[in-house]
């Protein structure tokens, strides 16, 4: 039942704005598929051309060996989980989860079988004949799962389905549905802008801006090579200094080991790195190898639990930031404290300043 | 005066405004009629003696019966009209659903006995519209009788329906739409299965009025009905009738309406209150371009719906202009009918214009004000006010039958002490 889906070269242009261009993604059967991008960026255009609410301008969508850019919505085989769960409130919990059954006149009695092994799936056996005003966000959610994978259709779909549900709920509800995706073993394309949630669910992610893929990879590539300033600095948290701003924060002295991209000016590039990546030296300890090395005053300091997140001043009142687990080794630093924070070279990041493409070292 | 508004301010004077208000304008006048149902009119009894007449007399139930009919019809009739073109207009492209929505509301607002009028020129027994198809040899029935009493209120009444229904068609979430679609409901399917369920209680509130307003409605059977007796126009003639005048059964026969359209307001609540859907985030449903057949199809039905309630105005417009002589229609138009209106009875024009600026001003004075005291100091006195001021949308068709039918029991019975 489970199907490899590829997107081809599709484009989808609304008056005005073009909301898909060229997009080009394969998803292989079972696969957990994430669009991860801002609001606008096409990644909920693109699940409703799949789905069939929209049709585009050009290009194919195959779910396994057939293409169905003709076919309607209703017959995609398809399932949907929405946003806004879309749970019929003129139905109770089971008549909900049975309308696709009955819609594919399937008997009474598979129905109330398949019925009751849906919602034994998502933990609501018991909430059969309750209406959707008696259920939580949450339990609405799940019914709005059930429903969708009641149908064993050939691919999943979810629109943002945890983004209106509280904080705790999100992480413990991505979990679920990541573990019924497993246990069904469907493929799964999953839309959010939420990069955390798209890192921690995600087998791999396509990252999108302005109706582009901007790169596609495993949570790991994304995180810790992107492939390009967009995906850097909307994935996770980042450093990001012009090339000459990054070279005046150093010492004269050290300036040369500061590697940078070949033939290129320092305004041609900015640098960009991790908090994580940065090191705050304690008092005296020498310069690592490998790493440089940059003097500066801790405006602020944002104690976590588990770890500390420091904004550094440096230069001239630029703002760099420090993500430090706490170990019995590290120290917490107060306010005002003249601190020199080093980062390894292999860390440091170049994108081109005008198009903000990767710059690699050495090639 | 001065003293107590003085100490107790000005918007306390607005509440005790509104309760005498109240007090003159609604209490007095039901409460008159009311009583004056439970008298009896040959021995002055009082008793229930009118209901049990009314109740066991085939002639009264008959009417009952009759009202019921052509309310149930028309209200059927507004039904098959404005859900149609409610989804139409919402879900579709249409080429001019701005006009056709103005035109909707424009046989609103027409007064109820002009479309009867207006049928009658069409289809009345020498209407135009009936002898152009006896020349081709159709003999098409009139419009007299229930049947067109029934059409009359259909055309009349739809808007209602059609209004609060593509209200409702707008704001169900596309989401729950799409969901139907994508669980593999078929365009037919998915409509009645979802659309139409979280529709129903803007359907049937629009049923409601229509149901009410035709309940109601006096000047439609009084000029098309002939034999066909319902309840209003049987009010009327009991009061003004000059034979034997019988004020008490008139009365009663009010608060039988009264009581049917309670009853009919009742079933609509409890139908609506169980389905009160509320979206958490409105995504608006899509409007589609339809193509071919499917797309002529549907500007074809409303512009039909629309064109055949629009109708009744255009032949009153073009009948306007056209001469006469006497009561008899000539050849040709003209201005005649104008003139005459303006400088015949130029009364009719002034007193209508006097009449209605000075009611708009009063509303807005005292509707404001009120308004005022109700939404802003809010306490138990001003609650009840609300309740008591908002009552008459219960009966207020029905008040306007009584209105018509009894004159004194209105307004003017207050006054009559004052004369």
């Amino acid at each position: 039942m489970a199907k490899r889906i590829h997107i081809e070269q599709i484009k989808k242009t609304f008056p005005g704005v073009v909301a898909l261009d060229t997009v080009d993604i394969e998803v292989p059967e079972g696969e957990f598929f994430t669009l991860l991008g801002p609001s606008g960026c096409g990644k909920t255009t693109l699940l409703r051309t799949i789905a069939g609410f929209y049709q585009q301008d050009s290009g194919h969508i195959h779910i396994g060996d057939t293409i169905i850019d003709k076919v309607p919505a209703h017959q995609r085989d398809i399932g949907m989980v929405f946003q806004n769960y879309a749970v019929f409130p003129h139905m109770t919990v089971a008549e909900n989860v049975a309308f696709g059954l009955k819609n594919r006149k399937v008997p009474a009695a598979d129905i109330t079988k398949r019925v009751a092994k849906a919602l034994a799936t998502v933990q609501l056996t018991g909430y059969e004949s309750r209406t959707p005003d008696q259920l939580s966000g949450g339990q609405q959610q799940r019914v709005g799962l059930a429903r969708a994978m009641v149908i064993e259709p050939r691919l999943l779909l979810l629109d943002e389905p945890l983004s209106n549900l509280d904080a705790k709920l999100r992480i413990q509800m991505r979990e679920d549905i990541l573990d019924i995706q497993r246990q069904l073993g469907i493929t799964a394309v999953y839309v959010t802008h939420d990069q955390e949630e798209a890192l921690v669910i995600s087998d791999r992610i396509a990252v999108m801006n302005f109706g582009k893929v901007q790169q596609i990879g495993t949570p790991w590539e994304i995180y810790r090579d992107p492939a390009n300033e967009f995906v850097a600095t909307f994935v996770g948290s980042m450093n990001l200094f012009t090339g000459q701003d990054m070279l005046s924060f150093l010492d004269s002295d050290s300036r040369p080991s500061l590697l940078v991209p070949e033939n290129k000016k320092p305004e041609e590039y900015r640098t960009a790195f991790r908090p994580e990546d940065v090191r705050i030296l304690l008092p005296g300890q020498p310069t690592p190898p490998e790493t440089i090395a940059i003097k500066g005053e801790v405006a602020k300091a944002l104690y976590l639990g588990a770890d500390v997140i420091y904004r550094v001043k440096i230069g001239e009142g630029q703002i760099l930031t420090v993500n430090e687990y706490i170990s019995e080794h590290s120290d917490f630093r107060e306010e005002s404290t003249r601190v020199t924070v080093c980062i390894p070279k292999s860390k440091l990041l170049f994108f081109a300043a005008g198009d903000g493409s990767r710059l690699r070292l050495g090639g | 005066m001065l003293n107590w508004l003085r100490k107790n301010g000005f918007w306390s004077a607005v509440t005790l405004g509104g309760f005498i208000i109240f007090i003159i304008l609604i209490f007095f006048p039901v409460f008159n009629i009311v009583r004056e149902s439970f008298y009896d009119a040959e021995t002055g009894k009082f008793g229930i003696g009118n209901y049990i007449t009314f109740f066991t007399t085939p002639y009264y139930m008959r009417a009952l019966l009759n009202s019921v009919v052509v309310s149930l019809g028309g209200t059927a009739g507004a039904i098959l009209l404005g859900v149609p073109l409610a989804f139409f207009t919402t879900r579709y492209r249409i080429r001019g659903s701005a006009l056709l929505s103005t035109l909707a509301t424009l046989a609103l607002l027409t007064p109820p006995f002009l479309g009867a009028y207006a049928w009658i020129v069409m289809l009345g027994r020498n209407g135009f519209l009936r002898q152009l198809l006896m020349t081709l040899g159709i003999n098409f029935p009139t419009i007299y009788g229930p049947l067109g009493i029934i059409i009359v209120y259909s055309l009349q009444f739809y808007p209602f329906v059609y209004l609060l229904t593509s209200s409702g068609l707008q704001t169900v979430d596309r989401s729950l739409e799409e969901a139907a679609e994508n669980l593999g409901a078929r365009p037919l399917r998915k409509f009645f299965l979802v659309t139409v369920p979280l529709v129903i209680p803007s359907i049937t509130s629009g049923a409601l009025l229509a149901f009410m307003l035709s309940l109601a409605n006096f000047g439609t059977p009084m000029i098309i009905g002939a034999r066909y007796r319902v309840l209003p126009t049987m009010a009327y003639n009991m009061y003004t009738s000059e034979v034997a005048t019988r004020p008490a059964m008139a009365s009663t026969i009010s608060i039988i309406l009264v009581f049917a359209a309670s009853l009919a307001i009742f079933l609509q609540r409890y139908a609506a209150n169980r389905r009160k859907y509320t979206s958490l985030l409105l995504n608006r449903p899509v409007v589609l371009r339809l193509k071919g057949y499917k797309n002529l199809a549907v500007h074809a039905v409303s512009y039909f719906i629309v064109a055949l309630s629009t109708l009744p105005i255009v032949v009153v417009v073009v009948f306007a202009f056209r001469n006469t002589s006497g009561p008899v229609f000539t050849k040709g138009f003209g201005l005649d009918s104008f003139r005459r209106v303006i400088f015949d009875v130029p009364q009719a024009i002034t007193n209508s214009l006097i009449y209605s600026i000075t009611a708009v001003v009063l509303i807005v004075i005292v509707g404001t004000l009120l308004g005022f005291v109700i939404s802003r100091r809010r306490n138990t006195v001003n609650g009840v006010l609300t309740t008591l001021l908002m009552s008459p949308t219960f009966y207020r068709e029905q008040y306007w039958v009584s209105g018509l039918a009894r004159p004194s029991t209105g307004l003017l019975y207050c006054m009559e002490p004052l004369r």
